[in-house]
């Protein structure tokens, strides 16, 4: 087939993905709504009726809402490590998953920054959090990490929502030829800003791509840093620890991979994208997967190592806590097995060339490295803040009805905004596809 | 105006050398691909981009007013929190790191827009589209 044969099979096939919904589009978008719904009506409860109604007590001040928070930053990470990192790099499958890996990215983020909001309880405070002078001429305290990660959440998606638009510039040039409909017509020439595709227009594109995955390669490193910051900066067991930072970054990583799998997998069934996305796409993902997993395990047993060999008797006693529970108080070491399990032994299966080959199996794993990768979040906050330096203060902690809806309301989001997304934007890079077929 | 159209880029750039080979002055030339093309760009001598000096002006301007938004507020205000000097660098270097990304992103970003002069409405209100094809145009006045 001729190059240029390629490019418009390429285009339509794309571009069909942004035709009519189907009844599943419609279905898959009322869940999605559904479950967002519910989660704002619980918020709506929890600021009536006040934080009570959320399970975080003494001693658990911090709940699945940081949870929740750190979770949905970590699913974050993927996009721009694929966008910036890979394209660096000049790893050929990134093409495939760019685009959804980067709306992905924004959605999480999106999602993420509704948690400090939640967790604050008056909302309406929120503004606190901002660098001005206030009435007292009091700035933020920069010292503090807390002011640190919300420096880096807020950069992390400007730049990610600008590494995204820029990318899309000439794939909205390419829509807004096929729209059929006026409202897409006008609306993809003017996000597409009129461009041509002249010499001069691509010169001063590239160069802005490049910088760009510049900019955002130390992002990637930086934004989950910080947020590990958040734990490591206090002298909690279990969180006071060098470990953290590579730690979380590469959980980061391996959880957002995870969830891109969990996304592509089905999107590539529904819009008939199965010549495009091809098992061998899918394949190098998995074993950045595999890649990552390797380093989370490492991490763990290093959590485990540092805080024996230090010597420490609260993170000696943190950490047979997390592994051993407590019998008479009771204890989340199942939650620590399961994410063992989820996080570690499972991925080990890509080793198996058939398994990574086979997407049914690497959908199914997907999934249990994202409630895995949930799970790690849950044991590193809850079981360091149930029992930290003095018995007479632990206690247990579950997460109240309200938090849950919160959870469920935040996925329901996030899969909203990524149905529309499917349905408003080429779904794939059809310029850096077309690239690779010259 | 003269239109050469293609189907590959390689006819196209052999188009464009020998227009050039012919005596037809560069300026007279814009090329347009659906793909970027390196060679267009070495045969039509297109000038260096001055995009990167938007991120660099745009990253320094981050780093200091980084600096300067945390040693400026906490000299308005000395508050010591935690025993720490009230100028602590290592902290505020996290803040000057991000403002660094930050702005040099956005500032690479205006830099593109005003040197690939996008927006251009005179195309977003009446856009020339040359779809999948590689297209040559020549115009007379040379």
């Amino acid at each position: 087939m001729q190059a240029l044969e390629i490019h418009h099979k390429l285009e339509d096939d794309v571009l069909a993905a942004m035709s009519k919904p189907t009844k599943w589009y419609y279905m898959a978008l009322a869940a999605s709504i559904s479950a967002f719904a519910f989660g704002m009506a619980c918020w709506f409860y929890q600021i009536m009726v006040g934080m009570g109604v959320a399970g975080i007590n003494n001693p658990v001040g911090w709940g699945v809402y940081i949870v929740d928070f750190v979770f949905w930053v970590g699913i974050a990470h993927s996009g721009t490590l694929i966008s910036a990192v890979l394209f660096l790099f000049r790893v050929r499958y990134r093409s495939r998953f760019n685009r959804a890996a980067e709306a992905m990215t924004i959605f999480a983020v999106m999602t993420a920054g509704l948690f400090p909001l939640i967790h604050l309880g008056r909302v309406w405070f929120a503004y606190w959090l901002f660098p001005y002078p206030n009435q007292r001429l009091i700035w933020p305290n920069f010292q503090s990490p807390l002011v640190w990660d919300v420096f880096a959440v807020s950069t992390y998606f400007t730049v990610s929502a600008v590494f995204w638009y820029v990318g899309l510039i000439p794939d909205l040039a390419i829509a807004r030829r096929k729209a059929t409909s006026n409202v897409r017509k006008w609306a993809y020439r003017v996000f597409s800003l009129g461009w041509t595709g002249s010499v001069k227009q691509w010169k001063h594109y590239n160069k802005l791509y490049g910088l760009l995955a510049c900019f955002a390669t130390p992002l990637v490193v930086s934004v989950h840093s910080v947020v590990s910051w958040d734990f490591a900066m206090s002298v909690i067991p279990g969180w006071h620890t060098t470990i953290f930072a590579p730690y979380f970054v590469a959980g980061a990583i391996f959880s957002g991979c995870g969830m891109v799998i969990t996304l592509m997998v089905p999107m590539r069934k529904f819009f008939r994208l199965e010549n495009i996305i091809t098992v061998k796409h899918f394949e190098g993902l998995a074993q950045l997967l595999l890649l990552t997993s390797l380093i989370v395990t490492y991490s763990y047993a290093v959590e485990f190592a540092l805080a024996f060999y230090s010597g420490n008797q609260y993170e000696i006693a943190h950490f047979t806590y997390r592994l051993l529970g407590d019998e008479k108080l009771g204890d989340y070491r199942y939650a620590y097995y399961m994410m063992l399990l989820c996080n570690s032994l499972l991925p080990l299966l890509i080793f198996w060339r058939k398994f990574r080959t086979s997407i049914p199996a690497l959908f199914v794993l997907s999934i249990f490295v994202n409630i895995g990768m949930w799970l790690e979040r849950f044991v590193i906050i809850i079981t360091s803040l149930a029992r930290d330096f003095d018995p007479y203060a632990w206690g247990l902690y579950k997460p109240s009805f309200v938090e849950i809806g919160i959870t469920i309301g935040s996925f329901g989001l996030f899969f909203t905004l990524f149905l529309l997304f499917c349905k408003a934007l080429p779904v794939l890079a059809i310029t850096e596809i077309k690239e690779e077929f010259k | 105006m003269r239109e050469y159209r293609f189907k590959d880029e390689h006819s196209y750039v052999e188009k464009l050398e020998e227009l050039v080979r012919d005596g037809v002055p560069i300026r007279s030339i814009e090329g347009y691909s659906p793909i970027p093309v390196v060679e267009a760009e070495e045969i039509l001598r297109e000038k260096p981009t001055f995009v990167r000096w938007f991120a660099i002006l745009g990253a320094l301007g981050g780093t200091t007013l980084g600096y300067f938004l945390t040693i400026y507020s906490i000299s308005r205000y000395t508050m010591i929190v935690g025993g720490k000097p009230p100028v602590s660098l290592l902290p505020y270097t996290v803040i000057a790191f991000e403002l660094t990304i930050l702005l040099g992103s956005l500032a690479t970003f205006i830099g593109f827009l005003l040197n690939a002069r996008l927006p251009y409405f005179p195309r977003i209100l009446n856009p020339v589209e040359y779809g999948d094809e590689f297209t040559i145009v020549v115009k007379e006045d040379y």
